[in-house]
């Protein structure tokens, strides 16, 4: 009899799913939306308690998912790393529902609504099943559940670019996944298994034999790459900034702090679990990570500052900081990867709270998203003003940020590596770009223009968009304590996420 | 060489689909062709999924009271490619769906096209 | 673009942009957001200026990558796929315990004759749960964008569809009316069959389902909407989805819990209802996607 707890994890992703199919019945909105923000915070709880026991008990269990123990049956795998990476998942959900949340029941039909909270639901169990999955292609099916409900999120708005943009982004995923799946159909045809486990040994043999090199070299190429596209690595982020920039702002808030993390998780939980660090860098894999990260932190820094659209301009930035998690996976070793995981979670929390700050003072200024409307708007509503400030000073990396944190560990990482001149000259430069289009963000809305230029801006403004925002506030304000957090108490998250990176290997 | 090919041909054939399909998702610009094109990647892949299983002289594997001991083919590429076929087919009906409404919307389905105008509409 | 500015026009320029200024290069676009917003109609020959100069360069550069991306992941997947273990051979990699495993102690573990049936409905289920929950989000993602709303559908749409329900209803198609009601019953019939002996035969939820959703396609399309609407509304359609969803993940979670708790099985029968529950939301998606692509609207 094992005990009760361990049962948590299951239960999570049944209660989303759950609430999920039930709510696409439910036709008041308002009460979907309840729903949904309730469940998370459900979840978010259960798996507090998963990460203590988890974390206390210095273990990680597997739970086979029917009566079939491991190579036969379904599994997924629980540790701390894992337990930690559910929770704030979770609350981050609730907290970009809360924060949009105005600006999804002005966007998104009444009708409608549910079909909303169907996506958002199922989005979330497809979430942690991509982060406890113990099998490849369970794996594979989450990608799937999670692509269809990302894109729908994407769409919800549906105006014409919108939908556009959601065809950009379906067919790039759909590539994503298609290399995914030839990369795991090579992998079970030199191996045999789909659990991660058996997969690995099998993996570690072949290594050792020399047998197959040329496809395991071509599955596990495949498999990351797949992942990579899916979760916006340099050179495949095209279909990202029409995507997030144009959605609805939860979406875009939910898109760019959770959904490519799902991805990237599952990529950190194949390298560890299944590949092994020294195997990647055997083949020259994690080279390739390294140089794609590399590339994006400055390249996407500086399609951002070409932008003047403020949520097209916050999407290219995620590029960069996708960027910043690959190159910590690039690196090779496990302070590496232990930094990636904490730029993981800065990011989860900055990315909405920029998001949904963005979307506010766009909603303050007539629904205009150029830096030249949003001008002196942090005035109109301060908590988003200041929530813009505190996300944008995170992401430059000032001391007691978020930010600045896993810049810190990033830096560390790269300093007993061979790659130290090169990784820490790209973590300069890309922070000094970062600063060169925040910046002037922030001086853009924080300053005010002169009386008539706003003239125009607050007539096109709808009286009941200036009123007080309150479930906005709350979900800015937790946001930000959430950075806070983050960036001052970062020693304990640190130390989870070590053991939990540990952990995870056996 | 020759004889790899032709012992690894339904592979071989799995991947010239793919690579036909790949092509088709890239290069075409109407988005039905894409769509299509992607259809015949999946379908590659399928069918790479499903000659893995194949056993020479195998039978269905459904077991039971045959008198007999056949060989049956390994059951496990079939149920992944079930799986796979049903995603692939949810996939194909929202693709569908969403390039009626772009032609409903814009009448239209020339990504090109599409791309110069969703531009001036963005504000 | 002018490549050499004057030295101050730059540094004013940056001035301007550090102070939040944010410049777009292009001048016509500044121009533009000077105007009120929201009304601004920008003229055409501004945009094709702009925007497709830069889609001009993308679409020569794009079928070359494209061409050179594809040849080399042909190349690259024909190299793995030469070197893989031979095709049919009794000794590959991919025939290892497992699949003997699932052969011999499948019909006795699952009480499944058909080990594929037995893999995917009790052995790999969680996966099977996953699919179902795909099919169930692709006719949610289907409706969010076909059921008829105000902003997809005008007067003209409207109209439209009356018309060519009108024109059903005075003709009503003989042949096919006739033909349906032949076979209608016997799709139903069959699809049963289908569905209640997936254990025993190939088969299951997943097959049974799409030929009862065609029986339901075709009795749609004989008998149009209006007859249809007796049979099944949207308020039916949505609890029977609903319902078998719902069925499905609760039996299966139950059957995991007790499973992963190792207590004893109570659901022996578990897969008749599973793969009952399965058919029911394969039918209501095939059916759905015809109903909301066809008409949208139930």
């Amino acid at each position: 009899m094992r005990p009760f707890v361990e049962n948590l994890p299951f239960l999570c992703i049944f209660l989303a799913i759950l609430t999920g199919i039930v709510s696409a019945v439910i036709p008041r909105g308002r009460v979907c939306y309840w729903m949904t923000v309730t469940v998370a915070g459900i979840i978010a709880v259960l798996s507090a308690v998963v990460l203590q026991y988890t974390y206390g008990g210095n273990l990680s269990f597997t739970y086979s998912m029917g009566r079939f123990a491991a190579p036969y049956g379904n599994a997924i795998q629980c540790g701390p790393l894992q337990a930690l990476l559910a929770m704030v998942f979770s609350v981050v959900l609730a907290l970009a529902l809360a924060g949009g949340k105005r600006d999804l029941f002005h966007d998104v039909l009444p009708g409608k609504l549910r079909l909303y909270f169907t996506m958002v639901n199922l989005l979330e169990a497809s979430l942690l099943a991509l982060v406890y999955t113990n099998d490849v292609f369970t794996g594979y099916v989450f990608i799937e559940i999670s692509t269809i409900a990302a894109c729908a999120l994407v769409m919800a708005k549906d105006n014409g670019p919108n939908l556009i943009a959601t065809i950009r982004y379906l067919f790039m995923s759909l590539l994503g996944s298609g290399l995914f799946l030839i990369g795991l159909t090579l992998l079970n045809s030199i191996t045999g298994y789909l659990l991660m486990p058996s997969l690995a040994q099998a993996v570690a043999e072949l290594a050792e034999s020399g047998d197959y090199r040329i496809p395991l070299t071509v599955a596990v190429g495949l498999i990351i790459g797949g992942l990579g596209i899916k979760s916006a690595m340099f050179p495949f982020h095209l279909w990202l900034p029409d995507a997030h920039g144009g959605a609805t702002t939860a979406s875009s808030a939910m898109l760019s702090g959770l959904v490519l993390k799902g991805y990237i998780v599952l990529m950190i939980t194949m390298m560890m679990r299944v590949f092994s660090m020294e195997l990647m860098g055997e083949l020259g894999v994690t080279n390739v990570i390294l140089a794609f990260g590399l590339l994006g932190m400055i390249l996407g820094s500086l399609e951002a500052m070409r932008e003047y659209h403020v949520k097209r301009m916050l999407a290219y930035s995620s590029v960069a900081q996708i960027g910043y998690i690959f190159m910590g996976l690039g690196l090779g070793t496990t302070a590496g990867v232990v930094a990636s995981c904490f730029h993981i979670l800065v990011h989860a929390c900055c990315k909405p709270l920029l998001f949904c700050c963005a979307g506010r003072l766009s909603a303050v200024s007539g629904h205009h998203k150029s830096l030249k409307n949003l001008r002196g708007s942090a005035y109109r509503d301060v908590s988003a003003g200041l929530g813009f400030t505190v996300g944008a000073l995170s992401m430059i990396g000032i001391p007691l940020f978020g930010g600045f944190v896993s810049k810190l560990y990033l830096a560390n990482a790269a300093l007993p590596t061979n790659r130290t001149v090169l990784a820490l000259v790209t973590l300069a430069l890309s922070t000094v770009l970062n600063a060169l289009y925040y910046v002037p963000a922030l001086l853009a809305i924080w300053v005010r223009p002169p009386a008539e230029a706003e003239q125009h801006v607050l007539e096109d403004t709808r009286p009941e968009d200036l009123a007080f925002d309150r479930s906005f506030t709350t979900a800015a304000i937790a946001l930000m304590a959430g950075i806070f957090v983050l960036g001052i108490f970062y020693h304990p998250i640190t130390d989870v996420l070590e053991a939990g990176i540990a952990l995870m290997g056996t | 060489m020759l004889e790899t090919i032709l012992q690894n041909r339904f592979a071989v054939t799995a991947v010239i689909l793919f690579g036909i399909g790949f092509m088709n998702l890239l290069l075409q610009q109407n988005l039905l062709k894409k769509v299509v094109g992607f259809n015949i990647m999946d379908s590659a892949v399928f069918l790479l999924l499903a000659s893995l299983g194949y056993i020479d002289g195998g039978v269905a594997p459904i077991v039971g009271d045959r008198g007999f001991d056949p060989l049956y083919i390994n059951p496990i590429p079939s149920g992944l490619v079930l799986t796979g076929i049903v995603v692939s087919v949810s996939i194909t009906a929202f693709s569908l769906a969403l390039i009626q409404r772009i032609y409903r919307r814009y009448g239209t389905i020339e990504l090109w096209e599409l791309l110069e105008r969703a531009g001036k509409e963005d504000d | 673009m002018n490549k050499t500015p004057s030295k101050q026009s730059w540094w004013l320029r940056l001035v301007e942009w550090v102070d939040g200024d944010r410049e777009p290069k292009d001048q016509t676009l500044f121009v533009m957001e000077q105007r009120p917003p929201r009304h601004v109609q920008r003229s055409d020959a501004e945009f094709a200026t702009q925007d497709k100069h830069r889609l001009h360069r993308f679409r020569r550069w794009y079928p070359v990558c494209a061409v050179l991306i594809c040849l080399a992941l042909m190349g690259i997947l024909m190299a793995a796929v030469l070197t893989m273990p031979t095709f049919g051979e009794a000794d590959n990699p991919i025939n290892n315990e497992v699949a003997e495993h699932y052969l011999e102690y499948g019909l006795e573990e699952t009480g499944s004759a058909n080990v594929v049936t037995a893999m995917i409905l009790s052995y790999r289920g969680f996966d099977t749960l996953g699919e179902s929950c795909v099919l169930f989000l692709a006719v949610a993602a289907v409706m969010m964008l076909l059921l008829r709303d105000e902003k997809n559908t005008d007067e003209h749409d409207q109209q439209k569809q009356e018309r060519e329900d009108g024109i059903l209803a005075a003709h009503p198609d003989l042949i096919l009316r006739r033909a349906a009601w032949v076979l209608v019953p016997f799709v139903f019939l069959f699809a049963l069959y289908v569905l209640l002996n997936g254990e025993v035969s190939p088969g299951g939820g997943f097959s049974g389902g799409t030929i009862l959703g065609a029986g339901l396609i075709l009795y749609s399309a004989a008998y149009g909407p209006k007859q249809m609407r007796v049979l099944m509304d949207a308020r039916r359609y949505a609890a029977v989805r609903t319902f078998g969803l719902v069925l499905y993940v609760l039996l299966y979670g139950i059957y995991i819990f007790l499973g992963a708790n190792q207590m004893p099985n109570y659901l022996t029968g578990m897969t008749l209802l599973i793969d009952l529950a399965v058919g029911l939301v394969v039918a209501c998606t095939v059916y759905g996607f015809y109903v909301l692509f066809s008409r949208g609207e139930f």
